[in-house]
């Protein structure tokens, strides 16, 4: 039971990436990124940088697991 | 540049070999388990997702759509960023249940046959198109290559060698249960190359079209046009429906639920293909546009979907286009395979299974391997033949996008798995009708109507989207809309069944439901045997009890009832998992059938929700969460209070069994749990009985033999009264108290104060004997002076020698019963040679004293600091302990040495020893040879204490011919206190 603070935090965690996520791709914000003076890569930029956070929460998942 | 067709053929088929290896030597486990189990293996092998689609048709996807491209893969990226929230829970019940596919998780969750083949038949009509595009990807890219028309039979042979290798794969083995590694790890290398060769390919354009990433920016800022058509679809497309589709397709899509869900085999490496499957996908995308750029560059074709291969042939590079059309191969390849995999379970489980059973007899394992190998070959046969009939011109894309929308119509029915146990099957059934009929409306028939299988008026069959509408949102929002509106309006106007309620709670992994029933045609896994052979046959039904009796580690001549409905949920579960969650239970509710309305022990819903509430800790919160940690606290308490507590359920069963307890008993909790006291292990079945029996509520000194030990206990007893109605029993609870310990320490108590009582008495008794003593002494003395008679005086001096002896033991007595009381240590110089002989007086007063002749060969000058009276006391328990061990007449030596700086005193007897399995606990106390009565079992470890306190050490050993040596060993005064010490023990 000790664990469930932790366990909160990481659920936390992931909602929050997943409610930035879907901000960048899904809400009206991608008509700024999607600006064409944008270099070509930006959407892939976007892309790695969720990738990470979701990485990053995985090792906080991780740490708490063990 | 051209390629032969042999050559290519020839290649595919090798390549499919090396795969085939790949998996045979992961089965044979030439490939090391760490690779095959690995979490990167397992994000890998989810790769399978990118198909030809992504490998060639990403390209002209951008071309048409721009970066609409990537939403494809952006949606997936958010599927898998909610794996805690949707994808382990899935997980969690496909591999509690055994559930093989997506049809068999929701055929389980809404109780229904029909929605089993519903969802199989749906599957199957949104698979052929994509079985078709791959096919049609792979004969296109031999087209480019060879640059001729495909041979007819070309598509076939490649139809062909995909069923064997399918079979090979996946229908190889006679246990469709087991998962398949080997499938895996093939599918992860699959992925691997699939990146390789379109990095490869990337790499090629980035910097043998454009010169590198200046080259390509320099390219860009000349042709803005063209960096303007990849972001305009994005503002304008159909972003967000992609993105729902391809969120959708992720976990649901045969070939993704199957790696995702059922070949998956540590339930935390999906934690890790919730980034590590996105980055791959970000990797297979990141040159998309560099390709298609490369290939506008190059005029690669007319085909952009094919760019890949285009731009390599203009190039001339002749062995990084054979590694991109292998790359090709191996998308094409593995998503075949999967998903035929996938498919021909779902089919055999919900269309083949439920329409003609195998008969009673027959060897069930056989027809069940050999039916999912025809349906292998159906499958990929009738994708053939979709791909046949098929408008050749369709872009890849399209293709792949019916598929998506069929898919899509299954996440109402997830949404009611996992959040809404109101759901029920008619409204599951409803919803998938009315969203597949528009999805057949909307993309599938007017697909068969332009490729000319249907030749009916297209406005009667089909919906058209508006025209300011683009055709895929239409399609998905409609369809999607209906399927919605259907499933919550016929869920909330239909009631859910018992079984669809147990389900839900089963899903939802609700902490309440409480199974119940007991079961009434089969008590011992014999009976289980021999009614299960009468459907399944005597082998199939002997090997699916044995695997269950082996899954919950139970004995074959288990007879409690609980734990003959675990069996049974067991045995339901295994055969879920070989054929189907529904003709699974109808096997098991028919020939186990169960009282569902007698009730169940107490004992069992106890450990039920105490599993369920031990799994779901992390899911409580508020109330329900501090209610939790109450309840963990108060079973703590009980948990560690130091008596006893055996609490018995109104069934007689018990219902807590605490630490304590089994640490007297040595009966685990889990093995005590739900037990009647009948079966509990001597003595503790008869000691519960009797307290039970007894009308007094507590029971005093109750002895009873443990582990050949006498015990004695004390036990107390209350009813419970049961918290929802008084009314009603609750049960006993039992409280037990060890009071070994207790006795024994209130028996030296008794025996200490007789033995003090005795000490007082004789300190009177010496002083009393001493005037009169004094008075003979000195009459003899006056004697002495007085007579002239020698023999008279010789006389008087024999009485002075006797008068002063009896004047040593008095004071020896008078010492010793003084001697003890004080706590602490009294240290001065001891002559251990002195103190042996005042040992040797005292003892020598005993009875058994005196029958055994005590010699000491201590040296005199050997001195240590101590204690002088508890030193003899040391000496007056080991010679009394000697003697007592010793036959009438025998003798006991005591030796005395020295060893550097420490003095060595050997107390040695020649009697019956010490019997060697107590020789190790022979300083404990209350550890005694001596009969009952004759010795408290205290006196060595008081010699241990005194020892110790002493800085020296004790050891007894048997001799090897006879009797007992025990060594003692002091620390001794430098030899100039050597005389102090004689001056202090002199006297």
């Amino acid at each position: 039971m000790r664990q469930q603070p932790d366990s909160n935090k990481y659920l936390d965690a992931v909602v929050v990436i997943f409610v930035c996520a879907a901000f960048l791709f899904i809400s009206p914000f991608l008509l700024v990124w999607s600006y064409s003076a944008a270099p070509w890569y930006l959407p892939y930029l976007l892309w790695a940088l969720v990738i990470l956070f979701a990485g990053i929460v995985q090792r906080l998942r991780h740490r708490h697991e063990l | 540049m051209s390629f032969d067709l042999g050559h290519l053929f020839f290649a595919a088929v090798i390549y499919l070999l090396i795969l085939f290896f790949i998996a045979y030597a992961t089965e044979q486990g030439w490939i090391s388990q760490r690779i095959a189990r690995h979490p990167l293996t397992y994000a890998l092998s989810l790769g399978v997702y990118a198909t030809t689609w992504s490998f060639y048709g990403s390209v002209g996807f951008a071309q048409a759509q721009g970066f609409n491209f990537l939403s494809i893969y952006l949606g997936v990226t958010l599927a898998f960023l909610l794996v805690p929230l949707l994808l382990a829970p899935i997980l969690k019940i496909v591999r509690d249940y055994q559930l093989t596919s997506l049809a068999d998780l929701l055929a389980f969750r809404y109780r229904s046959q029909i929605a089993g083949v519903l969802v199989t038949l749906f599957m199957l009509a949104g698979t052929f198109p994509y079985i078709a595009l791959q096919i049609l990807a792979v004969t296109e890219s031999v087209s480019i290559l060879t640059q001729e028309a495909p041979p007819q039979l070309l598509a076939l042979g490649f139809c062909v060698i995909l069923i064997l290798f399918a079979i090979l794969f996946g229908a190889r083995h006679i246990t469709p249960r087991e998962k398949h590694e080997g499938l895996v790890v093939a599918i992860a290398f699959e992925s691997v190359i699939k990146l390789l060769a379109l990095c490869a390919v990337g790499l090629f354009a980035m910097f043998g079209v454009f010169g590198g990433l200046g080259g390509l920016n320099d390219w860009i800022d000349v042709h803005p046009e063209a960096l303007e058509a990849l972001y305009r679809p994005v503002r304008e497309g159909p972003w967000t429906t992609l993105m729902l589709l391809s969120f959708c397709a992720a976990f649901l899509l045969p070939r993704q639920f199957h790696m995702a869900f059922t070949e998956n085999i540590d339930d935390r490496t999906i934690y890790t293909a919730s980034w590590a499957f996105p980055l791959f996908l970000l990797l297979m995308n990141l040159f998309i546009p560099v390709i298609l750029w490369a290939g506008m560059v190059l005029q690669a074709g007319s085909n952009p979907d094919f760019y890949v291969l285009g731009i390599t042939l203009v190039g001339e590079m002749r062995l990084l286009t054979l590694f991109a059309f292998i790359g090709g191969v191996s998308a094409a390849s593995a998503m075949m395979i999967v998903t035929t995999l996938a498919l021909a379970n779902m089919c055999l489980n919900h269309l083949l299974l439920p329409a003609r059973y195998p008969a009673p007899g027959s060897n069930i394992y056989e027809l069940l391997l050999w039916g999912r190998r025809t349906l292998i070959c159906v499958i990929i046969l009738a994708g053939y033949g979709f791909y046949l009939v098929l408008e050749r011109n369709q872009g890849l894309v399209q293709l792949g996008l019916i598929s998506f929308v069929a898919v899509a119509q299954f996440l109402p029915g997830i949404v009611g798995l996992l959040y809404w146990s109101r759901a029920t099957r008619s409204g599951f059934i409803a919803g998938l009708l009315g969203g597949g009929t528009i999805w057949a409306m909307t993309l599938m028939f007017p697909l068969l109507q332009r490729s000319g299988i249907l030749h009916y008026p297209i406005e009667l069959l089909s919906l058209q989207a508006p025209a300011d509408m683009d055709p895929w949102t239409f399609a998905t929002f409609s369809s999607l809309g209906i399927n919605i509106l259907l499933f919550f309006g016929v869920s909330l106007l239909t009631r859910p069944s018992t079984e669809e309620r147990e389900a839900a709670d089963a899903c939802r992994l609700s902490p309440f439901a409480i199974p119940t029933g007991t079961l009434l045609s089969a008590s011992s896994p014999a009976q289980f045997k021999e009614q299960l052979s009468r459907i399944l046959g005597s082998e199939a039904a002997d090997f699916e009890v044995s695997q269950a009796l082996d899954d919950l580690d139970m004995n074959f001549d288990e007879k409690d009832p609980s734990e003959l409905r675990r069996l049974r949920e067991r045995i339901e579960r295994n055969l879920s998992g070989l054929m189907g969650p529904m003709l699974a239970r109808m096997i098991v509710d028919d020939r186990l059938q169960m009282d569902s309305s007698a009730r169940s022990a107490l004992a069992d819903n106890i450990r039920f929700i105490e599993e369920r509430l031990e799994y779901s800790q992390t899911r409580l919160e508020g109330v329900a969460a501090e209610l939790d940690n109450l309840r963990r606290y108060h079973q703590q308490v009980l948990s560690d209070l130091p008596l006893g507590v055996c609490a018995l359920g109104p069934d007689g069963r018990v219902v807590t069994w605490n630490q304590a307890m089994t640490k007297m008993s040595g009966v685990k909790r889990r093995h005590a749990w739900g037990v009647t006291i009948d079966r509990l292990p001597h003595p503790w079945s008869d000691l519960f009985r009797q307290c039970l029996n007894s009308d007094e509520p507590h029971l005093h000194k109750v002895e009873a033999k443990l582990d050949g030990r006498s015990r004695s206990f004390n036990l107390h007893k209350a009813a419970i009264e049961y918290p929802a109605d008084a009314e009603q029993s609750g049960g006993v609870v039992i409280l037990v108290e060890d009071r070994t310990t207790m006795q024994s320490l209130e028996s030296e108590l008794a025996h200490s104060e007789r033995l003090a009582s005795i000490g007082r008495l004789a300190a009177g008794v010496a002083h009393e004997i001493g005037n009169p003593v004094t008075g003979i002494a000195c009459l003899a003395q006056n004697l002495e002076t007085e007579t002239g008679d020698d023999e008279a005086r010789i006389t008087s001096r024999q009485i002075m020698e006797q008068t002063r002896r009896i004047s040593e033991i008095v004071q020896s007595l008078v010492g010793f019963s003084h001697g003890g009381g004080a706590p602490g240590l009294d240290a001065r110089p001891i002559m251990l040679g002195a103190c042996v002989d005042e040992a040797m007086r005292l003892v020598s007063l005993s009875r058994e004293g005196k029958q055994v002749r005590v010699i000491n060969h201590c040296k005199d000058h050997l001195c240590i600091r101590g204690d002088g009276t508890q030193l003899v006391q040391v000496f007056v328990n080991l010679l009394t302990n000697a003697c007592d061990a010793s036959e009438p007449g025998a003798k006991v030596d005591v030796f005395s040495s020295r060893d550097g700086d420490f003095a060595l005193v050997d107390i040695v007897d020649y009697g019956h020893g010490i019997p060697e399995d107590i020789i190790d606990q022979i300083f404990d106390p209350f550890v005694t040879t001596k009969p009952p009565g004759r010795g408290t079992g205290l006196g060595l470890s008081v010699v241990y204490r005194i020892v110790q306190d002493h800085g020296g050490h004790i050891t007894i050993e048997n001799e090897s011919t006879a009797g007992t040596r025990v060594k003692l060993r002091f620390p001794i005064i430098k030899p100039g206190a050597d005389r102090l010490g004689e001056a202090a023990s002199g006297g």
